[in-house]
């Protein structure tokens, strides 16, 4: 993975493509979290949040849809915020940031997975 | 104004500008995604203590007045996010000139407010009682 992020590599076309991609699933999957995440009985713990988790009628549907919208949420995160970048920090330290930025997202990315497996057991 | 080399503003004052609406709300979903990748972190942060530190739990943690105002921040801005999101969705795939002023009417604007709105109050009923 390249984790030195150099603004004159980046593509707008491209980034627009994915920002709207990402938005469109994003925007369909938000409602059904609120939806499992209101029907979910209370948890003691997270263990039990994930066994409840797991146990729903469409709990397949739900982890792969989950799985599908952490990594948009992410290149739709990595888009704006981006963009962001771009607009509004100074011009000497717009690659520093981008850097930064994409690393702690790779690092988001690591980690919620570690989470998962912690608690799904998907080693 | 003082004008970067590069033809690129620095230093705004913000203040000293009169933005219309379509401007404001157009801002406001860049600061609630900026928001939600704050509040993502948080919960991220959150579910590590109560993952990797035994003495806390999910229980007396999720009732915490911290997680209440977390769970209160991450869905009103994603209410908002989602909202304006939609709308420029539309605004950029219907392109015909009187669907896109429809879009970005003041009208739609108000609804747009509204919907939030309504979506907060509901939101805090839900979280808070």
């Amino acid at each position: 993975m390249e984790f030195n992020i150099e603004k004159a590599s980046l593509s707008g076309r491209k980034a627009h493509i994915w920002q709207r991609l990402s938005a469109i699933y994003i925007l369909l999957y938000t409602p059904f979290l609120a939806i499992v995440i209101t029907q979910l009985p209370a948890s003691a713990s997270l263990k039990v949040l994930a066994y409840n988790l797991s146990n729903l009628p469409y709990s397949t549907l739900f982890e792969f849809s989950s799985l599908l919208a952490l990594v948009l949420l992410l290149v739709h995160a990595w888009v704006g915020m981006r963009d962001i970048i771009i607009d509004y920090a100074p011009r000497a330290r717009v690659n520093l940031w981008l850097t930064l930025y994409h690393s702690l997202l790779a690092l988001v990315f690591i980690n919620s997975i570690m989470i998962a497996i912690n608690l799904f057991g998907y080693a | 104004m003082y004008s970067h080399p590069g033809n690129r503003p620095r230093f705004l004052k913000l203040s000293d500008f009169h933005f219309p609406l379509n401007a404001l709300l157009s801002g406001a979903h860049r600061v609630t995604g900026f928001a939600l990748i704050v509040s993502l972190l948080a919960y991220l942060i959150l579910g590590n203590l109560i993952l990797f530190i035994p003495s806390i739990t999910l229980e007396p943690t999720a009732s915490h007045w911290l997680t209440h105002l977390l769970h209160t921040g991450f869905w009103i801005a994603l209410s908002y996010h989602w909202l304006s999101g939609l709308r420029h969705l539309f605004a950029e795939h219907f392109l015909q000139p009187e669907t896109y002023s429809l879009i970005n009417s003041k009208v739609v604007s108000a609804l747009l407010l509204i919907t939030w709105l309504t979506t907060s109050i509901s939101i805090i009923y839900q979280v808070w009682f």
